[in-house]
């Protein structure tokens, strides 16, 4: 991956290594907020931010700190807190700078600091090797994925809404099914890079 | 604002505690990881060069010259017996499905495999993880990495592995680390 | 009434098939028995420690920032796990190191903190981790059993095969999509059950 080129490090990202739908990082506001296309995508728009930030502050971090003074143990708590730190700054100047975006996805922001997919892709940045500008690409794109992930299944479960679903499958099991459906679908990727 | 700095206090309170407890608890289990993945290291060198008695480090400007052209060479011993090279066994670092991956190659002097391990990886457990199993790794031996191990999701044919059912990423980094062991032939080999 | 804290896990409000919290291992690592059943246990151990320490802090936890500083307790301890067995029992950190990281980004956790540790005393907590975790296993086990037994015909643990089943393999079972469509259909018979029992 880190003689990958960028085009390579996008498709992969987002179609063949979704992160929701082959790696299992995010499921919860994928099954959480994913009844409603306007929230789906409101999410999506979220996590496509901020997972962006984290990915340049952690690809800092790491080089800057952590690998300077030797201490890559303390990784995992730094990240998080990045992430926590970088969520509640960007809640606050929302709210100062763009009150009509923050109301659209002020929401959604602490859901975030929860979300295992940030977490994990700053450290698959740094197992990959990175380089900034790969890891901004990288960061995106995998965020990007997410998003297209979570469109697509609210699309689908709006539309069942009307269906007469038996009575056991309400709810979770019949989107899951789903979503079992729509990885199929994204294998079909697997092998493309 | 007043407050931000209290709770940013708090939180870095929780932080510099963690980071402390992390750095003694490092400090502590430092001498005995090293000592365990060492051991562990030894294990996979004897299994992936069954004859050899002993194993001796290469020239260290050997192993920058190799890994000058192969950044992924870790390291790489002579395996001996009885005085006499056998062949080497060299450990490399490669990206699997999960992220990085340790493989440990053992091959003779004019490049036939004489074993594979894997040593500290991230796949996913149940289908690339099957990679550290005999089934994947018992293929290995016997087989020429100076003209290039292949891989097959079907019946392999003759240089060729069976890939890892539902792992083919796995599978294809292994062999292709395998393979990058070639340059060690080319600098040292018979 | 303690007692009750620790079996409530088991089945009434089970986690995962209940409450539906911590579903990215519950998909991720269910591909085999011997999997599912490692992760498990590695859970009960953090989720009863992590749940403990929550508790215990609870007085220098400001409400508002409860989240990241229960993130950074679950993290650390999670690390310095894995540290110590890493260091002291290489052949169990062999066998459970692979799970060691992705509990520190197991939400089940984190909800048990908010939900529980942080609003009742350490006795309580510490039982009340041990049972969730108890349930996480039995969903996991449950599910992966399914699953492995679907993908391969058999099951397998250690490395010796059980048992094996005269049917087809399915390896889209153990493929991401099966995780899904078997979690699908547990959560199915499940409410099927409970939707027969209000019923009579």
């Amino acid at each position: 991956m880190e003689n990958a080129g960028l085009l390579t490090i996008i498709v992969s990202a987002i179609l063949v290594n979704n992160f929701v739908l082959s790696r299992f990082l995010g499921i919860c506001p994928f099954l959480g907020m994913s009844k409603k296309v306007e929230t789906a995508a409101g999410m999506g728009m979220a996590v496509v931010f901020v997972m962006t930030m984290a990915g340049i502050f952690t690809w800092f971090a790491n080089k800057y700190l952590l690998v300077r003074f030797h201490m890559e143990y303390l990784q995992i708590v730094m990240y998080i807190l990045i992430i926590a730190a970088l969520v509640q700054f960007v809640e606050v100047v929302l709210k100062k700078m763009l009150p009509s975006l923050y109301s659209a996805l002020g929401i959604f922001l602490p859901l975030i600091t929860t979300n295992c997919a940030v977490l994990g892709v700053a450290l698959l940045n740094d197992q990959y090797n990175f380089g900034l500008l790969k890891t901004i690409v990288h960061s995106a794109a995998v965020a990007v994925g997410f998003t297209l992930a979570i469109v697509l299944f609210a699309s689908i479960r709006e539309k069942l809404e009307a269906n007469d679903v038996p009575k056991a499958f309400q709810g979770f099991p019949i989107a899951l099914i789903i979503a079992s459906l729509l990885s199929f679908a994204f294998l079909g990727f697997t092998g493309m890079v | 604002m007043k407050d931000i700095i209290r709770l940013g206090s708090i939180l870095l309170g929780f932080g510099i505690v963690s980071a402390l407890l992390l750095g003694l608890t490092y400090q502590v289990t430092l001498e005995p990881i090293t000592q365990s993945r060492a051991l562990a290291d030894q294990q996979n060198q004897q299994m992936v060069a069954p004859e050899a008695e002993q194993f001796i480090a290469v020239d260290e400007s050997i192993l920058e010259k190799i890994q000058a052209k192969n950044p992924g060479i870790i390291d790489i011993v002579q395996a001996e017996k009885a005085g006499q090279v056998l062949g080497y066994v060299v450990k490399s670092n490669t990206n699997g499905f999960g992220g990085p991956m340790e493989v440990m190659v053992g091959i003779d002097g004019s490049g036939t495999l004489t074993g594979i391990r894997l040593g500290n990886h991230a796949e996913t457990p149940g289908l690339g993880d099957n990679a550290n199993k005999p089934e994947f790794y018992d293929q290995f031996p016997g087989k020429d990495i100076v003209s290039g191990i292949g891989v097959n999701k079907g019946e392999p044919g003759n240089n060729e592995i069976q890939a890892i059912t539902g792992a083919t990423v796995t599978s294809r980094a292994v062999v292709d680390a395998v393979n990058a062991v070639k340059v060690v032939i080319e600098e040292v080999g018979q | 009434m303690r007692l009750s804290i620790l079996t409530r896990g088991l089945i009434k409000d089970n986690p995962t098939l209940v409450q539906l919290v911590g579903m990215c291992p519950v998909l991720a690592i269910t591909t085999t028995l011997e999997n599912g059943i490692g992760m498990g246990l590695a859970v009960v151990v953090v989720l009863a420690l992590s749940n403990l320490l929550v508790s215990l802090s609870r007085s220098f936890t400001p409400e508002r920032i409860r989240i990241p500083i229960f993130v950074v307790i679950i993290a650390t301890f999670v690390t310095i796990v894995g540290l110590v067995i890493e260091a002291y029992v290489p052949s169990l950190h062999k066998s459970l190191g692979i799970f060691i990281p992705l509990i520190v980004v197991n939400c089940l956790i984190l909800a048990r903190a908010e939900a529980f540790a942080f609003s009742h005393g350490p006795i309580d907590s510490l039982l009340d981790g041990i049972g969730m975790g108890l349930g996480f296993t039995i969903a996991l086990m449950i599910i992966s059993a399914i699953r492995e037994i679907l993908g391969t015909g058999a099951i397998a643990f250690g490395g010796t095969v059980l048992f094996q089943l005269p049917i087809p393999q399915t390896i889209s079972m153990i493929l991401p999509p099966g995780a899904f469509l078997v979690l699908a259909l547990v959560l199915a018979v499940k409410n099927a059950i409970s939707n027969r029992k209000e019923e009579a």
